[in-house]
């Protein structure tokens, strides 16, 4: 495993990978922030906003096949919450949807509202991350006047994480090939425990030499990116769109927010 | 346990986000000084929690039942509750950045349950159980009863907003009761791998454990307590704009005070209360006027029930759904002219 593999799709060009990651931050919380605060039981306006990051993942030649499959993996906590609605809310109402009219109860069109918001603010989060390199995310959060010591700590973090989860499925294959059976929980949570811990004590000495080889290099805790970050023009273009398109979406589908 | 986007208000989300960035900057700032060499430190035992969440455990000789080290309590007793918190806050960060756990205005919520409140709330009560005594039993027991405790706080802390947020639709009893039960398990299997760890290092590099950490020292300064301040004001403030954000639970009280024959028309009211908080609701709410256009069947001639924005509805979903596969088909079209032109 290796960082460009889950970042590999930010490592292309084109126009939506080339914009400020700042803009595109802004852009994603504003756009999840509407969405969210769209009406508990509003499924086809939901929807419609979808085209928005649609587009910006066409435009980013991102393989959508990919991207639907990351969508559809839905968190089992927000599945469970969705369909005990329909359990507990079953005040009943009609559903006029151009030809078709049919009666249902509140609590499934609130499940298919939770499940639409879902799909949607995951897809603009996609098309926060699958353009935007995580070392360039990190500058734009330290433009954002984040906490030096918080982008420090996540720089770190991102750059050793892929080492040690393969450390970690290095020892899980070798407790694989050794493993009889169930052991019995005791034994089971020895062994795990020991496992961890040598794999803290691998971490640890990294960290020792990493430490020391960063101090000789002159690190002073700043991390510095090769890629221009300033806003350009096509940041504030971008941005402008955006806001045309949620507020246009807005008003065309004010009175109809179902 | 990440909480979900879809399932919080935005008065909570951002109550949430303000709380956890308060006390975020007030860590950065106590972090500050501190040397490359810690840095170092703090990050590589963070990624050390992902990967030590990849290490399950086999539970009941079932295929699939598995569990894993969450590693809050770990971290802080390994680095101090400030260092551990900023590290589980980096985890939970990047787990919604990069594995899209949880969302973007989530990231509030889950920073507070996740790592922010187990860190320090685990600290203390590791401190206070273990009492600076090196007594092996008192070491394990205080890290056992500290992950136990912060597993059911996070469980409670995601119940409490589920609620306060009120966009699913349970009878809090049973979901409190549900979610404590599973998450008793969890805090069981946390408790008993944090001690085989802690074991583990006793046996091979002691000073790790025995060395005591940094005292527990007056952690709030006057900054944070000002931040807690506007933390929770905006809290409160997030959870009077509940009820301009529940249009539905309002338009049904409407229904209720006003009786059939005026309609559910607020002006029509008698009560003075409603229609101010009808007013309120109009100003305040960010989308007015997007109530359930189709209200609940028992009630003759009410609003709902609309043919006109039905068909709206369907133009806005046909209209999407055209719009996402003609820019699907032109990114492929455009694409293949491309590849076309790079092989000529």
């Amino acid at each position: 495993m290796h960082h460009t593999h889950i970042d590999r799709m930010a490592y292309q060009d084109s126009c939506v990978h080339r914009l400020d990651p700042r803009s595109k931050l802004c852009v994603t919380l504003l756009f999840t922030g509407v969405i969210l605060s769209l009406p508990r039981l509003a499924v086809s306006p939901v929807l419609c906003f979808a085209v928005g990051p649609f587009a910006l993942l066409v435009l980013a030649d991102v393989p959508l096949g990919a991207v639907m499959k990351q969508t559809l993996r839905a968190s089992p906590f927000v599945l469970l919450l969705g369909l005990a609605c329909p359990y507990y809310d079953r005040s009943p109402m009609r559903v006029d949807f151009g030809p078709l009219t049919w009666e249902t109860t509140t609590g499934w069109i609130r499940c298919g509202s939770i499940y639409a918001k879902y799909c949607v603010s995951m897809l603009a989060l996609l098309c926060l991350t699958s353009t935007t390199r995580f070392a360039d995310l990190l500058i734009g959060l330290q433009r954002l006047k984040v906490p030096q010591a918080l982008v420090t700590q996540l720089g770190f973090l991102y750059r050793q994480l892929f080492v040690l989860v393969d450390q970690a499925h290095r020892l899980r294959r070798a407790r694989q090939t050794r493993h009889m059976g169930f052991l019995g929980l005791s034994k089971e949570i020895s062994v795990a425990g020991s496992m961890l811990g040598s794999l803290l004590f691998r971490s640890l000495d990294r960290a020792e030499r990493i430490g020391l080889a960063m101090h000789a290099r002159g690190f002073s805790g700043q991390w510095g990116s090769t890629t221009a970050t300033r806003l350009e023009p096509a940041d504030w273009r971008f941005f402008g769109l955006s806001l045309a398109f949620v507020g246009g979406l807005i008003l065309l589908l004010r009175g109809t927010m179902l | 346990m990440h909480m979900a986007n879809e399932l919080i208000s935005i008065p909570v989300a951002t109550g949430a986000m303000a709380l956890s960035a308060g006390a975020l900057g007030c860590i950065c700032r106590k972090m500050t000084s501190v040397p490359v060499r810690t840095m170092t430190l703090m990050g590589v035992l963070g990624a050390f929690v992902f990967a030590a969440q990849m290490i399950n455990v086999p539970l009941l000789g079932l295929a699939g039942a598995s569990g894993h080290l969450n590693g809050a309590v770990l971290l802080t007793i390994l680095l101090g509750p400030h260092a551990a918190a900023l590290a589980m806050s980096s985890v939970v960060v990047v787990q919604c950045l990069l594995f899209q756990d949880g969302g973007l205005l989530a990231l509030g919520c889950n920073l507070m349950n996740l790592a922010i409140l187990p860190a320090y709330v685990g600290y203390g009560l590791y401190s206070l159980l273990r009492a600076r005594s090196a007594a092996v039993w008192r070491v394990d027991a205080g890290a056992a009863v500290a992950a136990l405790v912060t597993v059911q706080l996070s469980a409670l802390l995601v119940v409490g907003q589920v609620k306060l947020s009120s966009t699913v639709m349970l009878p809090i009893g049973s979901f409190l009761i549900s979610m404590l039960g599973v998450h008793l398990a969890v805090g069981v299997l946390e408790a008993l791998l944090t001690v085989a760890v802690l074991r583990y290092l006793r046996r091979v590099k002691p000073d790790l454990v025995q060395h005591d950490r940094l005292p527990f020292d007056r952690l709030w300064g006057r900054q944070a307590v000002a931040g807690f301040a506007i933390g929770a004001l905006l809290l409160g403030g997030g959870a009077s704009l509940l009820a301009s954000n529940r249009p539905d639970g309002l338009e049904w009280s409407y229904a209720r005070h006003a009786g059939p024959a005026q309609n559910g028309s607020p002006q029509n009211t008698p009560s003075q209360t409603v229609a101010a908080l009808a007013d309120l609701h109009s100003r305040l709410a960010p989308l007015p006027n997007y109530g359930i256009r189709n209200a609940p069947l028992g009630q003759a001639n009410t609003p709902g029930s609309n043919p006109q924005a039905g068909w709206t509805s369907f133009a806005g979903v046909v209209g999407t759904l055209t719009l996402m596969l003609l820019l699907w088909s032109g990114g492929r079209l455009l694409k293949r002219r491309r590849l076309q032109g790079a092989h000529s």
